[in-house]
């Protein structure tokens, strides 16, 4: 049994300190009305930049490869249209993990894997 | 009642797969535990439609900026840890969250940028602290670092946070199968199997240990590590260094 715990002796000490806390030992105090207000908060981040969302564009870095792509770029993109496909799970989560491996946006990989898809068939997809 | 804040304007830093996995590893002791998804893209929101979560786990969805201050403050009074994810971007919420955090846990990968926007986040606090004459506990915690090699690039980030005086994190969270697992199969961590993941045993001491460490600042306590306990890095081979 011994043995047992020594196996994941983590859990138990942290277990263990979830308890003490629980029981007020080095518990922070949180009193709302201490803190300072939102028009303060507000105040200090934006001298160091953190400012409201509605006035930042929609930040990414420029070296950061297609991550998720947002809005403006949807737009522009004619990606626009949804379409229900009945597929099993396991299609599904492998579609979103290959798009998230990719970090391409879902249709994309739809687009590309079509591309593939049409490659090597041969199919004529030109009427 | 902890609120335990995870903020980085770098995107893809690990704020809400770091967040989920002190989550979970909270709940599993039997605490209650209410994360507040502050990213308008929901990724914890997203997590939480799919994964069957324990009654003492929940995830709730911060509307906006005028939002959130209300949000803390009642889950703070419903719940023994609240944890907050928030968006990757420098926004008036991760003012008003930091303003409200007992810990700011800001992620970095291996990357000068993320070093430099962590030093964003790490200036907000520092500012809120001297405007508002009130300790802000923050620590710096490296994610996403390999088991077995550690790059130049990561060591030095860490020597320069070292001479900033910013407290890093002892344990680092590894990349792991299972942390992406959990988010693709929408389950918890405790919930993954060999079939969804491999070394789950090691990803759930390496996120228990990150939650210990976590638990240990915010009770203003040294970090203990118990002799048994590697830092994180638990893979053999040990430490070496690349070009
Ligand atoms: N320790 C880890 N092991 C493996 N993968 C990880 C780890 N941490 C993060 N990731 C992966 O890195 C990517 C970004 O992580 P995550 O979404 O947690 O970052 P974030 O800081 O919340 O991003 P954002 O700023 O977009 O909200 C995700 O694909 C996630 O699965
Ligand atoms: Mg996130």
């Amino acid at each position: 049994m011994a043995d047992e715990k020594r196996l994941n002796p983590i859990a138990d000490i942290l277990a263990n300190e979830v308890e003490e806390l629980r029981h007020g030992k080095g518990q922070p105090q949180f009193d709302n009305d201490d803190f300072p207000s939102a028009d303060k908060v507000k105040a200090v981040g934006e001298r160091v930049g953190f400012v409201s969302r509605d006035s930042v564009a929609v930040k990414q870095d420029e070296t950061q490869e297609a991550v998720e792509v947002r809005k403006p770029y949807r737009w522009t993109t004619g990606r626009n249209r949804t379409t229900t496909i009945r597929a099993s799970d396991e299609t599904i989560n492998l579609f979103d993990k290959v798009a998230t491996k990719l970090k391409l946006q879902k249709g994309v990989v739809l687009e590309r894997a079509l591309a593939a898809f049409i490659r090597e068939t041969g199919v004529d997809v030109d009427d | 009642m902890p609120i335990i804040v995870f903020a980085s304007s770098k995107g893809g830093a690990g704020k809400s797969t770091s967040a989920c996995l002190l989550a979970n590893a909270l709940a599993n002791t039997g605490a209650n535990v209410t994360v507040i998804d502050a990213d308008p893209n929901r990724p914890l929101t997203r997590w939480a439609s799919h994964a069957k979560l324990p009654d003492n786990l929940k995830v709730v969805t911060n509307k906006d900026e005028s939002t959130i201050l209300a949000e803390i403050k009642e889950s703070a009074a419903n719940s023994e840890f609240v944890i907050v994810d928030l968006e990757g971007v420098a926004s008036v919420t991760v003012s008003y969250a930091i303003s409200r955090a007992n810990l700011v846990v800001i992620p970095v990968q291996g990357s000068h940028l993320d070093a430099v926007e962590a030093a964003k986040a790490v200036r907000l606090v520092r500012n809120q602290e001297e405007a508002f004459e009130r300790k802000i506990p923050f620590a710096i915690l490296f994610t996403r670092t390999s088991p077995a090699i550690r790059g130049r690039t990561l060591a030095s980030i860490e020597q320069n946070f070292k001479e900033a005086g910013y407290p890093v994190f002892t344990t680092q969270l590894l990349e792991r199968e299972a942390y992406k697992a959990i988010f693709s199969c929408g389950k918890t961590l405790y919930q993954l199997t060999s079939s969804h993941s491999s070394n789950i045993d090691k990803a759930v001491r390496n996120s228990e240990q990150f939650a210990l460490e976590s638990i240990r600042i915010v009770r203003g306590l040294p970090v203990e590590h118990p002799d048994s306990l590697d830092h994180g890095q638990d893979d053999k081979p040990n430490v070496a260094e690349i070009a």
